[in-house]
């Protein structure tokens, strides 16, 4: 009764601080969220009547609708860094092998729901790379042992114990073999490729042995240098490629019978309308149209037709994943070399669908604002010439006249670019880099591609604990018109790992220099607050060997005034070594960084590191308390939070968070948590810090807030120096239940920070939760709390509304980011989650306090207004009748 | 320019009742500074430090005055701005040895009158992570011309600093304050059975002086009336 | 409209005299009445009675507000100190009419028609400022007056930030 008692009051409480939260109404949902989903570059596919049934890296499962390619049903499964699909078998159920070096889950799942019907587990003796294969319903586990023999083990799923598979191993002699990678499936044969020679198995005959055919007798080819691709056919048929062509072989009793015509690699079989046909894709001279489909004759290779494709200028070089023959019109499916799938209808080659599966793998994000209408750009222009007097008088009166027409006749400008700044800044860009090495812009309004630029040959850096990001900075937003906006992206060489450098505009994706290889390797990179002439913010880049190179080159002149007061820092996640390094020693002719005070975090790992948000603003300097004085907050910009592990015997393992000032390399201060372990998720802002982790002892994770105070007095009002130290702040902290396990965390951002702050915790089930900030406060001791201090009693356990998810009911796969930026608006912030899928939504923590509510009858009020001032005239006028009647009487 | 800035808020380090340091050990600072300005210090020796036991946090230190030219050196740094550097070596009882790095502008030293703070900090176990330099200081400064008479001899506080324990989820005494509550509540309820003047006398007290006031006031004005 | 009044008031006043005339050619003096002495006498008394009562009354004037001061502490307590429309309605009347009283002290005394008023004023707005005084008390009680410094934070501004930072992790 007590505790029914208990979770009554906390109940009632919640209802309160269900206010503190913003949830959507059902007419909302929509109005301005989108989500895009995605299922990643895809490995296996399978046609299926109206459907393509496919499995992806990111060891997913899903079909698309052939008509459309939108996804039917999505199975998000394993992590695919551990994880890989490794066999798709679609007969009338689809099954999966996916699994991790020996352990191998079989699954079978319902073709029209994607529900799961059953799994089962392998568990093998071999860790090596293997192959699967399904032969008479039984599935086949092909483990190479180099240099020895290939062990054949058969799984058949009545022969099972708690849903592990038994099996049965026979071993075949094959002293040749050396990568799995030589091997290809045909039919039901096994094909591998030696040093000149070719050995294949038949799978179905029990005792069966390599039969071994010199190579030479059929091809001419240097050895060593033959590749093997399969292709599937009902005779079984592998393609031979050497020096980019490609030979289509056949097993025939025994025998391998090349057939006499050439092929391209990428050449798939389509059966229908009594015909078999080889489909291939190759280049075409016409720079219209950039490839070409070619169909040949399976028996004879010769030339049935080919048709130009009208093939997108942005895609990367494409691939047959998949044709399928439906009567009439065949279908291929294409894959591109940035991830796109493309649906191609022949014979009128069109392309019906295409998705960019680059998407599903973000790693660096920027919104941008838009620039203004030509409208206002030329209202603008009005002082430009300012002798002309005349000159001037006509612009404004031909302005004028344009917005007066606007007005009455609706903005023709706005829809006719569509991409211009609205009045709130909730209009935005949002450019994104993705693993693939493709750049997109994404409109937030209605989350469509609005350009995407393919960067071949890069790859992201990778951070602390293997993430992958690639650098974005914006070195001049949309605002100084007719300047375009600019921004550089900085990556990796797939080759060489040096740096790239791409400078290109966000708000069109034009780019003038193309993509700049730098001649050395990135460490860390910085953007600078002054700008030169042209309004371009100076990019520092560091080298791996301490080298200091500004972007653009000029730009030195530019920060030669302020090489005393830069500073840079970086973080070895693999030595545990902070560095600080002073530009104070450069010159405009050479800049040089010098070491300014180095920690070492030794023997512990440094888990996470948390910065502040490089443009947030605060806008309060203190707390204010119950008797109304000022608690001044520590508001250090240069402060960073560093989170370590260290292995320790008796508490498992500890987790410590230090407060470091990045200027001076003061260890401000430290925490530490016994028998807690990561993931830790720091999020840093303002004047506090939160930070979330997993404690070991009581199993369950955990959140902490750190606030740092100057005290009742402020050493200094004026100016911030993080060398004059008056005085340690004094850190309040509190630590909750955090009852989900949190993937990221972020803290919204507003223009202005006058608006609360929420944070932002993507959960593993998919779902965003928005905390206010005001819930993880620390509370003051031996001071009151309630409404009138603007405080919440402090619970342990942080509440978990339905009504405080941001994505409400759209569950999002596979979370890796929430990126944040503040709209014009002060009282909202946009959100884009990225994973699997994308989701962008705006949220207001303080409600939309800035803004007539949608719901504002603007039409009642003109209309009431209108009335209030008739009435009056009428009245008047009544009464002075009346008055005039009455002195007459 | 010659006067002295006096801080009056100084590093005040609070020594926190939570600190958690495993065990006790002692260490050995090697001081040396660089008086050399420019990209390429060189460091020569300044003094040692020796602190006996972390967990008390008391340390000897050990500095000679300094030389007519070092003075000199140091006047000449805080004149142009430069960065005064110090490399700590840093000796553990297990014989392990860190050396660290710090820097801080001259000028704010010269103007502290060589007051300087050095801040030793330590992870739970007790091993070293920084050491930094500090001056107590408002405000920083550009460069400063101080006098050699003010530059005699460093007077170095040492703060050796642990890592607290956090904080965790406080359960207990929110159980309590919920029990409270309730057993709060329950007696308010028997409370509730006060007479009805007990309970609303500060409503019905006014109501009543203001009655007394006017009966009081009514007398006179009928008797003014007749 | 004043026309047609004085007309009625003619009417009526013709009418009265009528009767008047009538009631006293009727009716004789009562012995030992005197009319005449009454009227001297009454315009005797009426003379100093004048000066006594526009200085009484003055002072009347002049001493109100000091006998509000009672009152106002009483309607302070009785509103509270929470901020609401009656009590933010009763602190603002407190406050303006007072001011609006010591603005009006020469108009008000002018009605006195006496010459040597001034200590009379200056009663009548230190009265008043008393009065001010406990408005400004209620203002304070209520948290209405800035007198703290967390009334003043909204306007501290951010201090510039001297230094400059960038860096982070390591790329690999």
């Amino acid at each position: 009764m007590a505790n029914f008692r208990s979770i009554y009051k906390i109940q009632v409480f919640l209802t309160i601080l269900i206010h503190l939260t913003v949830a959507l109404y059902e007419d909302q949902v929509g109005k301005f969220d989108w989500k895009r989903s995605f299922v990643g570059k895809v490995k296996f596919v399978s046609f299926e009547a109206k459907r393509i049934i496919v499995a992806t890296e990111e060891n997913v499962l899903a079909t698309l609708n052939l008509n459309n390619g939108d996804i039917q049903w999505r199975q998000i499964l394993e992590d695919p860094s551990n994880y890989q699909l490794e066999l798709l078998h679609v007969n009338k159920d689809i099954l999966t092998v996916s699994g991790v070096r020996n352990n191998w889950l079989v699954r079978t799942w319902n073709i029209n729901t994607g529900t799961l019907l059953a799994e089962w587990v392998i568990n093998a003796e071999r860790t090596v790379p293997s192959a699967f294969t399904i032969i008479n319903g039984k599935i086949l586990h092909l483990v190479p042992i180099t240099g020895s023999h290939l062990e054949i083990t058969t799984y058949s799923f009545i022969d099972h114990e708690n849903g592990v598979l038994k099996g049965v191993t026979r071993i075949v002699s094959a002293p040749w073999l050396t990568n799995i990678s030589n091997c290809v499936f045909a039919g039901l044969h096994y094909v591998c490729v030696g040093s000149n020679q070719l050995h294949f198995i038949n799978l179905d005959q029990e005792n069966s042995k390599f039969i071994t055919k010199p190579l030479d007798t059929f091809i001419e080819s240097e050895a060593g240098k033959i590749i093997l691709i399969e292709y599937k056919h009902k005779t079984p048929s592998f393609l031979m490629l050497s020096n980019n062509i490609a030979k289509l072989a056949s097993i025939v009793d025994e025998n391998i019978v090349i057939k006499p015509f050439d092929l391209m690699p990428n050449a798939v079989n389509v059966v229908g309308n009594g015909k078999d046909l080889i489909y291939q894709l190759e280049a075409n001279d016409n720079k219209e149209k950039l490839i070409r489909i070619k169909v040949k004759d399976f028996q004879t290779g010769a030339d049935e037709f080919s048709v130009d494709l009208d093939y997108p200028l942005g895609l990367g070089a494409p691939i047959i994943l998949g044709a399928q023959n439906r009567g009439s019109s065949s279908d291929l499916l294409l894959s591109t070399t940035d991830n796109a799938l493309l649906l191609v209808r022949l014979p009128e080659a069109k392309i019906l669908w295409s998705r960019e599966e680059a998407l599903s793998n973000i790693v660096a994000t920027e919104f941008f604002e838009l620039p203004i209408s030509e409208l206002d750009a030329s209202i603008e222009h009005e002082f430009d010439n300012e002798n002309d007097i005349f000159g001037m008088f006509s612009h404004r009166i031909s302005t004028q006249i344009n917005q007066f027409y606007n007005l009455v006749f609706g903005n023709k400008l706005l829809q006719n670019s569509g991409l211009v700044r609205d009045e709130f800044g909730l209009h935005k860009i949002i450019v994104v880099a993705t693993r693939a090495g493709k750049l997109f812009a994404l409109d937030t309004l209605s989350g469509s591609i609005a350009w995407s630029y393919r960067l071949p040959n890069i790859q992201p850096f990778l951070g602390l604990n293997g993430q992958e990001q690639m650098l974005l900075y914006v070195q001049r937003t949309a605002q100084f018109a007719p300047l375009p906006a600019h921004c550089i992206l900085l990556a990796q060489d797939t080759i060489t790992g040096n740096g790239i450098l791409f400078e290109f505009d966000p708000i069109t994706g034009y780019s003038d220099k193309g993509i700049q290889k730098l001649p050395y390797r990135i460490s860390q990179a910085t953007l600078l607050l002054q700008h030169d002439k042209n309004f371009l913010k100076p990019l520092l880049v560091l080298s791996q060997d301490n080298e200091l190179y500004a972007y653009p080159r000029d730009a030195v002149s530019v920060i030669k005034d302020h090489f005393s007061t830069i500073f840079l820092y970086t973080a070895n996640s693999e030595t545990a070594i902070l560095t600080g390094f002073t530009l104070k020693y450069s010159t405009e002719n050479q800049m040089v960084v010098k070491k300014s005070w180095d920690i070492d975090l030794k023997p512990s790992k440094i888990v996470a590191l948390g910065v502040k948000p490089q443009n947030e603003q605060v806008h309060s300097q203190g707390k204010v308390l119950y008797d109304r004085s000022v608690y001044y907050k520590y508001v250090n910009p240069n402060l960073l939070a560093v989170a370590t592990i260290s292995p320790d015997p008796m508490h498992h393992n500890v987790l410590s968070i230090y407060l470091i000032d990045g200027v001076t390399g003061l260890v401000v201060y430290g925490t530490s948590h016994k028998r807690a372990k990561g993931p830790v998720h720091l999020v840093h802002s303002e004047n506090w810090l939160v930070y979330s982790y997993f404690n070991e002892r009581f199993r369950r994770t955990e959140l902490a807030a750190l606030e740092l105070y100057e005290g009742h007095l402020q050493s200094n009002s004026t100016a911030f120096s993080s060398f004059a130290v008056s005085q340690l702040p004094h850190i309040q902290s509190q630590s909750y239940i955090l009852p989900l396990v949190p993937l990221k965390m972020a803290v919204t951002l507003t223009e202005r920070g006058i608006t609360n702050k929420f944070l932002l915790v993507a959960m593993s089930s998919g779902a965003v939760l928005e905390i206010p900030w005001l819930l993880l406060q620390p509370r003051f001791e031996n001071m009151p709390c309630g409404p009138e201090e603007s405080c919440i009693p402090y619970m342990p356990e942080i509440p978990m509304h339905p009504e405080a998810i941001i994505n409400y009911n759209q569950t999002l796969g596979r979370i890796r980011g929430i990126e944040v930026a503040p709209a014009r608006l002060e009282s909202t912030s946009h959100i884009l989650v990225h994973g699997l899928d994308i989701f962008y939504t705006r949220v207001a923590p303080s409600k939309t306090f800035d803004v007539l509510k949608e719901d504002f009858d603007h039409k009642l009020i003109v209309l009431v207004l209108s009335a209030l001032i008739i009435a009056t005239f009428v009245t008047k006028k009544l009464a002075a009748r009346k008055a005039l009647k009455q002195a007459w009487k | 320019m010659n006067w002295t800035a006096i801080i009056c808020i100084l590093i005040s380090y609070l020594p926190c009742h939570t600190f958690s340091l495993e065990h006790d050990g002692s260490a050995i600072i090697h001081l040396q500074h660089a008086l050399t300005g420019g990209p390429d210090p060189q460091f020569k020796d300044r003094g040692k430090i020796t602190v006996n036991s972390l967990r008390i946090g008391q340390a000897i230190v050990d500095q000679k005055p300094l030389a007519e030219a070092d003075r000199k050196l140091i006047q000449k740094l805080a004149r142009e701005n430069d960065l005064y550097r110090i490399q700590a070596t840093v000796i553990a009882n297990d014989g392990s040895k860190k050396t660290f790095l710090s820097s801080v502008k001259a000028c704010m030293l010269a103007e502290a009158e060589l007051d300087d703070r050095l801040s030793l900090s330590f992870d739970y176990l007790g091993h070293i992570i920084g050491v930094s330099l500090v001056i107590a200081s408002k405000s920083s400064c550009e460069g400063s011309d101080v006098p050699l008479e003010k530059l005699k001899e460093f007077t170095t506080n040492v703060y050796v600093r642990h890592t607290d324990t956090a904080t965790i989820p406080d359960t207990a005494s929110y159980i309590e304050k919920i029990e409270r509550e309730r057993d709060a509540k329950e007696k308010g309820d028997v409370k509730d059975n006060k007479s009805f003047l007990a309970k609303y006398w500060m409503y019905i007290l006014p109501v009543v002086i203001l009655m007394v006031i006017s009966s009081a006031t009514n007398p006179e004005a009928q008797g003014g009336g007749q | 409209m004043s026309g047609k009044f004085s007309n009625k008031r003619q009417k009526w006043s013709l009418e009265n005299v009528k009767s008047n005339r009538v009631v006293t050619e009727a009716l004789a003096s009562p012995p030992a009445y005197s009319n005449s002495f009454v009227t001297s006498s009454n315009e005797v008394s009426k003379k100093t009675d004048v000066s006594r009562l526009i200085t009484k009354k003055s002072w009347d004037l002049a001493l109100a507000p000091l006998k509000q001061v009672p009152m106002n502490l009483f309607i302070s307590y009785m509103a509270g100190n929470s901020i609401s429309i009656f009590p933010i309605m009763m602190v603002g009347m407190l406050l303006m009419r007072p001011v609006q009283a010591i603005w009006a002290t020469k108009s008000t005394f002018k009605m006195m028609e006496t010459s040597n008023a001034i200590l009379q004023m200056i009663v009548y707005i230190f009265g008043n400022l008393v009065n001010i005084g406990v408005a400004l008390y209620k203002c304070h009680s209520m948290g209405l007056l800035p007198t703290h410094a967390s009334d003043w934070l909204a306007f501290v501004e951010p201090p510039v930030r001297i230094e400059y930072l960038g860096g982070g992790i390591i790329h690999h």
